[in-house]
């Protein structure tokens, strides 16, 4: 089942074309074919490479500095290769709360409310977005006045660990945030990013599909799923390639 | 005021497997046909392509295939003493939305039901004693019997070139099917999907430990296939983005991929999308309904009436409609009576994760219906009743996992958590 795929690419391509010589391909019929290929090898498809973003979205930096620091404890760069923050995570997380994820838009968000029980969902008012923000100013002030420090971020890594256990475990009280819901809500947001498509912004080169094995958004293992035992020969691909697609 | 419509002789309230069957069976029947759904046109090529439906965040965590629950949710309670609270987003149950509904992101898993489900109230009660039903289980008898529904059922299997191994043709067991299922007329359509390294492990163990394990009836094809419409589906590739995706590929059996490729060219046959019906209108005396009134994307109100009027949208959306339409008498927990909104379940399946350190698992190949299953807890005698006992519960299934972030598991000593090496994240890593 190449034809969608090939019909998208051709006509992509005929796009470019169109952008690049106008005058010419304003009216003509053009032949095709032999050198007079409509893309060029290695850049007409070159996919997006990882943009690890120059400013935030919606973090400010305190809420940044806060997550970086959480991700990389929860996915700890280590022999095995990046971690979460080198892989991207924050980027991911910012971005998805800067957008429709993040406002909540396809929850249902009006009332009645009410705490409710805990085997009645989800029953705060706190979109994603405005979790992070009430949560991380929470955590933030539970470091100063528990007397750790100035931050979480500027915690050791061992304190941080700590402090997180605590989160997980639901024994820090965090000032209208319930600090285990949060944290599940990192967790989720962080595997999320590790392990999504690396057009989100995480996943950078693929790190976390690398450590897995997982080969990405392969859409043909028929000739692998009998080989039992076997490893699986490819690189993992991308929604837009691979990075070693790009010819420098 | 509602904008009265010229009527037709059929209506369906929604568009997904059940409307487009019944849809293709009346119109067949020479019935003009009008379906109304509530979301938009969706196909394969446009909406679903290669390019872009293996794209686990969007779909798996994003919900992109699912009904909004702010555009339209409802209320949970555990039992009548609570308040019922909004459900704010959606949990274990994933209504569709849009042409094809659920059927587009469904797994493909196709199970009859065993002959004894069919009359699960006198059967149990045949099987345990008088005694054996809690007076609080609501359990009945369906009406209708296996032996009724068996032409039926395998029709449906070949609308969508079902892949699975037959374990009981006309009461002759078949080896490598599942003896304890009720009697088939006939062999399915496609054989069994080629098992990948988990399922075949399992399957090995069950039959040295003396069980009968089986291939997963599925809606995936195990190679092409042209249905009795004409309809071409093709060979799954095993790429494993199923469950709560759209198949690029034409390898799952929706009803996109069985039915509307004819149903859609035919000369009776009409459907109106973004068009939500609020209420089924009746007549004068209250004993027949007559039409609906429905709203398009627009806000206007239309009454469309119809001679035969389909409840097809998911069971909760029905349940609603008649309530609201004050049709029936609603269920009264309290006191037994009514019957609408009576006896709704929803799947019930838990898991156990296994860990081979010593093996090469790649659990990313495989799809939604696709593993190797053994049913002998289900149906061979027992002299407890199965909600008795934790130990006999049900049928024992092992498939592959699906992508990376969707179950990647790992033992409770690498839970992830701070200060956990990322080790914890095998590449042999297998689940379920």
């Amino acid at each position: 089942m190449d034809e969608p795929r090939l019909s998208r690419r051709r006509l992509l391509t005929a796009g470019a074309v169109i952008t690049a010589v106008p005058v010419v391909t304003a009216a003509a019929a053009a032949t095709l074919g032999g050198s007079d290929v409509p893309f060029k090898e290695g850049q007409a498809n070159a996919p997006l490479a990882t943009d690890t973003g120059s400013s935030w979205s919606w973090f400010t930096d305190a809420e940044a500095a806060f997550v970086s620091a959480a991700v990389a404890r929860l996915i700890p760069a280590d022999d095995l290769g990046p971690g979460a923050l080198e892989a991207g995570v924050p980027t991911f997380i910012d971005r998805q709360l800067a957008g429709a994820y993040g406002r909540g838009e396809r929850w249902y968000m009006q009332g009645p409310w009410s705490p409710g029980l805990p085997t009645q969902g989800y029953q705060t008012r706190l979109t994603p977005a405005g979790m992070y923000r009430a949560a991380i100013k929470a955590i933030d002030a539970a470091v100063v006045r528990e007397s750790r420090g100035a931050s979480f971020a500027k915690l050791a890594a061992a304190d941080q660990d700590a402090f997180l256990h605590r989160l997980e475990k639901g024994e820090v009280a965090l000032d209208g945030v319930d600090a285990k819901g949060f944290f599940a809500q990192l967790l989720q947001n962080t595997f999320e990013g590790f392990w999504s498509d690396p057009i989100y912004g995480g996943n950078k080169d693929m790190a976390g599909w690398k450590l897995i094995g997982f080969p990405g958004a392969r859409y043909d293992n028929s000739e692998f799923v009998a080989q039992h035992g076997q490893k699986y020969p490819l690189p993992p691909v991308g929604l837009t390639g691979r990075v070693e697609w790009i010819r420098s | 005021m509602a904008r009265k419509l010229p009527s037709v002789d059929a209506l369906m309230i929604g568009f997904g497997w059940t409307g487009a069957i019944m849809a293709q069976e009346l119109t067949d029947a020479g019935l003009n046909v009008l379906a109304l759904e509530r979301g938009a046109w969706a196909d394969t090529s446009r909406e679903f392509a290669t390019t872009f439906a293996q794209d686990e965040l969007r779909y798996f965590w994003r919900h992109d295939l699912f009904q909004t629950a702010a555009h339209d949710t409802q209320t949970i309670r555990n039992d009548a003493s609570q308040v019922a609270l909004p459900m704010r987003k959606l949990g274990s149950y994933l209504p569709g939305t849009n042409v094809g509904g659920a059927g587009v992101h469904w797994n493909g898993q196709t199970w009859r039901f065993l002959p004894s489900d069919f009359v699960a109230r006198s059967h149990n009660l045949q099987r345990y004693g008088a005694g054996a039903l809690p007076e609080t289980m609501t359990i009945q008898d369906w009406g209708i019997t296996y032996d009724e529904l068996e032409p039926y059922y395998d029709r449906f299997e070949k609308l969508c070139g079902i892949s699975g191994k037959a374990g009981n043709i006309q009461g002759r067991i078949q080896p490598g099917g599942n003896p304890f299922e009720g009697p088939r007329a006939n062999e399915y359509p496609n054989p069994p999907m080629a098992m990948s390294y988990p399922p075949t492990l399992f399957a090995q163990a069950a039959r040295d430990l003396g069980f009968h394990p089986f291939p997963q009836p599925s809606a995936n094809m195990s190679q092409a296939y042209t249905n009795p419409l004409g309809v071409r589906l093709e060979k799954c590739t095993y790429c494993g983005f199923c469950e709560k995706f759209a198949c690029g590929n034409y390898s799952k059996a929706t009803a996109q991929t069985t039915i509307l490729p004819v149903l859609m060219k035919k000369a009776n046959f009409r459907l109106r999308t973004e068009c939500e019906v609020t209420k089924i209108n009746l007549d004068s005396s209250g004993k027949r309904a007559v039409s609906v009134t429905y709203v398009d994307a627009s806000g206007e109100e239309y009454e469309q009436p119809a001679d035969l009027i389909v409840l097809s949208s998911y069971i909760l959306n029905n349940v609603r409609l008649l309530l609201l339409s004050g049709i029936g008498l609603p269920y009264d927990p309290q006191t037994g009576q009514g019957v609408i909104g009576k006896n709704y379940a929803y799947q019930i399946t838990s898991s156990v994760n296994l860990f081979f350190d010593d093996k090469i698992l790649n659990p990313f190949i495989g799809a939604g219906a696709h593993g190797m299953l053994v049913d002998e807890w289900t149906a061979t005698t027992s002299t407890t009743p199965v909600w008795a006992s934790s130990a006999a519960a049900t049928w024992a299934w092992c498939r592959r996992a699906h992508g990376p972030s969707r179950r990647t598991r790992c033992p409770r000593a690498r839970r992830p958590g701070a200060a956990r090496s990322r080790r914890r994240w095998r590449p042999t890593t297998s689940r379920r």
